[in-house]
């Protein structure tokens, strides 16, 4: 297996491939800033050509997309990808950035004219807060997604809002690029077929889960063998329609979208549906895991922070109801909820904190495993 | 001479053109007759940042081709401006190396200066404007030779790391319309430096002179594109199409003919107030 650390050694090593071909449009950099843990990295590589896979994608049926990614990095390699790959002559990029995000948006998309948005699901879904002219919202014929897992609550939100939009999603990660094949129209929703310019492997497999690792070429002289990219996924195992035997389904961020610790699993889709349903009392919530050393015993604790609402300050004890409510509700194996888990002695009980609001990042990172 | 030549090619084709009609409504009669001398500029009337907010960009798009479109903030409003990536090519944004490095507080501007250098057969990396530490070690780790930027960002550089190991870059080009001469030239040498003139709507327009940056004066020259009216509030016009055309865009930037003799092949000079 290749660590992050291996992988940022070779950063540079395409530049002796770029300075063989010497057309700088084939190739990208890709910066990850190290915020979410690690140290940045510097990843220089070749893009697909067009007679490669996960091409197509980028432009097929649009021609003004606007790129809604966080780090700029992505977003100059996103959009250069959609320019100069476009076969026609007009194609059009905007991209977009938190400080772009104002109610000026409106008139400006209807400027602009999209046909087409691309980035990142928690993103475009605060954005599309800004653009209230249906005829926009009518106007977009393509939702392209990447680097999450979209959520059930967002595919609806994004039906209602953009009708007329397919939505059409990619899987890769900052410092691989690509990992999925063009999109399959038969292909449920986080499924996809694996890029086929890349060597896929799922390892250290647990229950049918297991860790995405991927060997690949970075430029035609760097081969990259079995880099492990911190995403968890499951095979499928039906055959798809289209004759693609390879399909997986992305899951999530290891420790961040899905936490595994003490044989149960967090997973933030789960967290999602339950604070979901005790909406009344619930704007929004993170939830942190920690595995305590008690004796010479691990127990895990759960500590969620909570931003409540109205309703729930007007209860005598908002903690105590919550504490139950979720404990009897948030399952975390398939059978057993936390409740469950507490009585037995095998989990700490859950500690609630009210708070006013959330420090502002990048991605949503609404569950995470805490030292 | 060749200016005018250009210039005279850019007038016609936007008297000409079926669907925009952007300057056609500006100037009412255009004065049509090819230009004697870029005296007659005069008898065009002068546009201002209100005119692109008032126009719909499709009203001011004289040329289709693959673009980039960028946001530009005018005190607290915004509007659209196109960049054709065949026309950004010929901007003079600066020297560039095999390994160019972008930085710029406004990620519009970085994202068009990356495609620049695309443009020019050089890949660019972009970096991270809202993270200092992380700007650094990619400059550092791409071992870049040529940097863009913003004065705003080159500062914060500095001030983060004024040590900063920047040995392998060989040309600073500093990009927008505010410099602090005193404080670029603490910490870099002059014959490393390029200072451009540039506004977000109408890429660059003038560079630093450099004999003038040598005797620690900041002296600017016109650059091939730009046709510069100075006599204090600066008048731009562009000779690209853009594609909305800059034709005697007025500024909030106010200069002063200097009599300079230098080693440059342009002649005309300025400093700003
Ligand atoms: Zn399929
Ligand atoms: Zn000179």
């Amino acid at each position: 297996m290749m660590t992050k650390k291996e992988l940022a050694k070779l950063g540079m090593d395409a530049l002796r491939d770029l300075q063989e071909e010497r057309f700088a449009k084939n190739y990208t950099i890709r910066v990850t800033s190290g915020t979410t843990g690690g140290s940045p990295l510097l990843l220089m590589r070749r893009r697909y050509t067009e007679t490669e896979g996960g091409a197509q994608f980028y432009y097929r049926g649009v021609e003004r997309s606007v790129f809604f990614f966080g780090a700029l990095s992505s977003r100059l390699s996103q959009s250069s990808t959609f320019l100069f790959r476009s076969p026609k002559g007009n194609h059009d990029i905007l991209t977009v950035d938190e400080s772009d995000l104002n109610p000026d948006l409106d008139i400006l998309m209807r400027d602009f004219k999209p046909d087409s948005f691309s980035g990142i699901a928690s993103f475009i879904a605060r954005a599309l807060a800004f653009i209230q002219d249906q005829k926009i919202l009518n106007g977009i014929r393509a939702l392209r997604l990447s680097a999450e897992a979209l959520t059930d609550a967002q595919e609806k939100f994004f039906k209602e809002k953009l009708p007329h939009a397919v939505i059409e999603m990619g899987f890769g990660s900052a410092e691989v690029g690509n990992i999925s094949a063009d999109p399959c129209e038969f292909l449920g929703k986080n499924q996809y077929h694996p890029d086929p310019n890349i060597k896929f492997e799922v390892v250290n497999q647990e229950d049918g889960i297991g860790e995405i690792a991927v060997s690949f070429y970075l430029s035609p002289s760097v081969y990259i063998e079995q880099y492990l990219t911190g995403d968890l996924c499951r095979f499928v195992h039906e055959p798809c329609p289209c004759g693609n035997s390879a399909t997986f389904e992305f899951l999530g961020r290891k420790d961040f979208d899905f936490i595994r610790f003490s044989g149960a699993t967090l997973q933030k889709n789960e967290a999602e549906r339950v604070m979901d349903e005790y909406s009344n009392y619930i704007d929004d919530f993170r939830i942190e895991v920690k595995e305590m050393r008690i004796d010479d015993r691990i127990l895990p604790e759960l500590n969620f922070q909570i931003i409540g609402t109205k309703k729930l300050f007007q209860m005598e004890r908002p903690d105590e109801f919550l504490r139950k409510e979720i404990s009897n509700n948030l399952f975390l194996t398939l059978k057993q909820t936390l409740g469950m888990l507490v009585e037995k002695g095998l989990f700490l009980p859950p500690k609630i904190e009210f708070v006013h609001s959330f420090p502002y990042s990048n991605k949503l990172v609404r569950i995470k495993k805490v030292q | 001479m060749k200016k005018l030549v250009q210039f005279n090619a850019l007038l016609e084709q936007i008297h000409n053109h079926p669907d925009a009609d952007f300057y056609r409504k500006k100037w009412g009669v255009l004065y049509a007759h090819p230009f004697d001398s870029f005296e007659d500029l005069k008898y065009l009337s002068i546009i201002m940042a209100e005119d692109f907010l008032e126009n719909p960009i499709e009203k001011r798009l004289y040329t289709k081709g693959k673009s980039l479109t960028k946001i530009i903030l005018y005190g607290p409003r915004r509007f659209l401006i196109k960049r054709e990536l065949n026309e950004l090519r010929r901007e003079q944004y600066g020297f560039l190396g095999e390994r160019p490095a972008v930085l710029f507080k406004d990620n519009h501007e970085a994202i068009e200066k990356s495609f620049w250098c695309y443009e020019r057969n050089a890949l660019p990396l972009i970096a991270e404007n809202a993270n200092d530490s992380a700007a650094l070690f990619s400059i550092e780790r791409y071992n870049t030779d040529s940097l863009f930027c913003d004065f705003s960002m080159l500062k914060e550089l500095f001030d983060k790391k004024p040590d900063a190991d920047f040995s392998s870059i060989r040309h600073y080009n500093i990009i927008g319309d505010y410099f602090d001469s005193k404080l670029i030239l603490k910490y870099i040498e002059p014959k490393k430096l390029n200072l451009i003139l540039a506004l977000s709507e109408t890429g660059a327009f003038a560079f630093s002179c450099p004999d003038g940056l040598l005797s620690g004066k900041m002296i600017f020259h016109p650059d091939r594109n730009s046709v510069l009216e100075i006599n204090g509030r600066l008048i731009i016009t562009k000779l690209l199409f853009m594609p909305t055309p800059v034709i005697r865009y007025m500024v909030d930037i106010f200069v002063e003919s200097q009599e300079y003799d230098c080693n440059c092949e342009e002649k005309v000079s300025f400093a700003i107030l």
